[in-house]
């Protein structure tokens, strides 16, 4: 019950962050650029990544090797979200777009939590020298 | 209970527990202890012989197959209770709960390094083992050291 509370409130969080990124492409381009059926396909896409992210707050497996967990996830998810809204002609196609993006996007990620880990290590060494 | 008070010119007050040390009513005698001395002491147990640690003697305590062990400098001992309730007993005396199966004397960590998995390894100050904090358990840890 603990497990699927914390699911939903990850999917549902995940749905938020979809929304408000459609309400800015709505706002920066149009609402001609999204239309109803494909609101109806990014909302649960948005859910399901929100989902997969519970993974990364697991301690079981090396954080990496989440990342690469959720990279895979949401790239499928997005790749299914893009070939059912038919944004490109081939799956081929629809792959070459997405994927160097995602690379730059995770890679982002993985450094940015690193960086933050060291600036925690920092910040805990510095105190303990304080105690000591 | 059997109560023998002995009239003796020492320094330190001296107090002998002669009976079943694991027995519940040793135990609630040792928190009695704890509570009217101010400073809480710990049973720990190796050989058959029991033992009692000052907190600030023990360096970290960890489950190692299912049992939970005290590492102190003197070496390891065997502690009766369980971690959960070491960590709500210990917290005042510097213990955090570092992992799902350590708690570590906060006094007795030297420093910590972030790790690559996004874990965190902790050195104990004049030994060669290291112990992780894992990523659940870093929150609280950081609140802890920085008071």
């Amino acid at each position: 019950m603990k497990t699927l509370t914390r699911l939903l409130t990850f999917g549902f969080v995940g749905s938020g962050i979809g929304a408000c990124v459609m309400a800015l492409i709505i706002l920066i381009n149009g609402s001609k650029q999204i239309d109803a059926t494909e609101l109806f396909y990014w909302v649960p896409a948005s859910f399901l990544m929100g989902a997969v992210t519970m993974i990364l707050y697991t301690d079981r497996l090396h954080f990496l090797l989440l990342t690469a967990i959720h990279f895979v996830s949401c790239f499928g998810i997005v790749f299914a979200a893009v070939s059912l809204c038919g944004y490109m002609d081939t799956p081929v196609a629809s792959l070459r777009a997405m994927m160097p993006e995602f690379l730059i996007i995770y890679a982002g990620i993985y450094l940015a939590v690193f960086t933050v880990s060291k600036l925690n290590e920092r910040a805990v060494n510095k105190a303990l020298e304080k105690q000591s | 209970m059997k109560l023998n008070l002995i009239h003796a010119v020492q320094n330190e007050v001296e107090v002998t527990i002669k009976g079943d040390t694991g027995s519940e009513e040793v135990q609630r005698l040792l928190s009695l202890l704890r509570e009217d001395a101010g400073q809480g002491m710990v049973l720990l147990e190796r050989e058959d012989e029991r033992f009692l640690f000052h907190p600030n003697e023990i360096l970290y305590l960890e489950v190692i197959d299912g049992k939970t062990m005290a590492a102190t400098s003197q070496g390891q001992y065997e502690v009766k209770e369980k971690l959960y309730q070491l960590a709500a007993s210990l917290k005042r005396d510097g213990f955090i709960q570092i992992n799902k199966s350590t708690l570590v004397n906060i006094h007795f960590v030297k420093s910590i390094s972030a790790e690559f998995s996004g874990n965190y390894t902790a050195k104990i100050k004049g030994r060669s083992e290291t112990l992780t904090i894992s990523r659940s358990y870093f929150k609280a840890f950081k609140q802890f050291v920085r008071g």
